[in-house]
């Protein structure tokens, strides 16, 4: 592992060496060659020194583009670090563990997968593995984002045949099997709900003891982007979240019942799968 | 886009919870995606808005 590391050291270190050395001299011909084309008379002599200035520069940026893809390096090395800090990790994991958890054969397979990581083969591979992995994870969020529109509107169409009380009840019964963390989230989501509804203020603050609603009426009356959380922040545990989807309107349990497609509050999927 | 965020607690366990509002649909995913890499993500939920916009919700560890 060590002969691997210093290997890979030595060629990061050559890779950027050389790219500033070739920098660097070509950066000094450039100037010489402009400072001589100006003291020259001859128009001649001028032409050609100048010449063999734009040839150093463009040589320069040639090579710079072609050979060390600009930043493009700086990423790789990045990959290739991080993909080595990756496997050795279960290098490192595994020398704690017995013979029969992490046999040789694993160890020297692990060895390889680390000093490939240590490549440009294995930097590309990296990339591509990453880029795989980035695009599966947007498309996931993209279908989740279609199924939940897809559920508010399915909801809408629900909750006009069935109407809104029988959809409360099924949304409080759903929040009854949150607990915790998601307990938390679920009644986010539903005061979000409320407050974004266009109720009267004075019917969210109801749900509150008599001596506190003049004070919540004050937040509520807040700009959209503060009073959801200054009214969460303030009342949230004093809130009983079921009593708030008792007055969410129509279009809002919708969206309610949307957010949580995922669960099929309202049983829309079981009635029609059957 | 509008954000916010505040501090609730359940069960003894503190969380901080933010809430974007007004996100466009094309927007979704790379913000849930941003945000599940932050420090103490926990979950989150997408409530659809009236105008065919999203509002995130994001829970983490407080």
């Amino acid at each position: 592992m060590i002969e691997i590391d210093q290997n890979f050291i030595l060629f990061v270190s050559d890779f950027t060496t050389s790219k500033k050395s070739f920098d660097t001299i070509t950066e000094l011909g450039s100037i010489l060659a402009d400072s001589a084309s100006a003291a020259f008379t001859p128009a001649s002599t001028k032409t050609v020194l100048s010449l063999v200035s734009g040839g150093l520069t463009a040589s320069r940026t040639s090579v710079g583009k072609n050979f060390f893809y600009e930043q493009s390096l700086k990423a790789l090395l990045q990959q290739m670090s991080a993909e080595r800090r990756s496997v050795a990790r279960d290098l490192i994991k595994g020398t704690g563990a017995t013979v029969d958890q992490y046999p040789l054969a694993a160890a020297l397979q692990d060895i390889e997968r680390y000093y490939f990581a240590g490549t440009i083969d294995g930097a590309f591979v990296g990339v591509q593995k990453d880029a795989a992995q980035k695009e599966e994870k947007a498309n996931q969020d993209i279908a989740e984002i279609r199924k939940i529109s897809s559920y508010a509107e399915l909801s809408k169409a629900w909750i006009a045949n069935n109407g809104a009380g029988a959809a409360r009840t099924k949304i409080r019964a759903w929040l009854n099997t949150k607990d915790g963390l998601h307990q938390v989230l679920a009644q986010a989501v539903v005061v979000t709900a409320a407050v974004d509804s266009g109720l009267e203020i004075e019917r969210i603050a109801a749900l509150l003891p008599e001596s506190e609603q003049e004070k919540a009426k004050t937040l509520l009356k807040e700009d959209r982007t503060n009073k959801t959380a200054n009214f969460l922040a303030t009342y949230g545990s004093r809130l009983n979240t079921a009593d708030v989807v008792g007055i969410l309107p129509g279009d809002a349990l919708s969206y309610v019942a949307g957010s949580a497609a995922e669960d099929d509050p309202l049983g829309i999927n079981k009635t029609s799968n059957k | 886009m509008k954000k916010s965020s505040f501090k609730s607690k359940s069960a003894n366990t503190s969380y901080r919870t933010e809430i974007i509002h007004d996100v466009p649909a094309a927007d979704v995913a790379g913000i849930i995606q941003e945000k599940s890499k932050e420090t103490g993500y926990r979950t989150h939920a997408i409530l659809p808005e009236s105008d065919g916009e999203f509002t995130l919700i994001f829970v983490f560890d407080d």
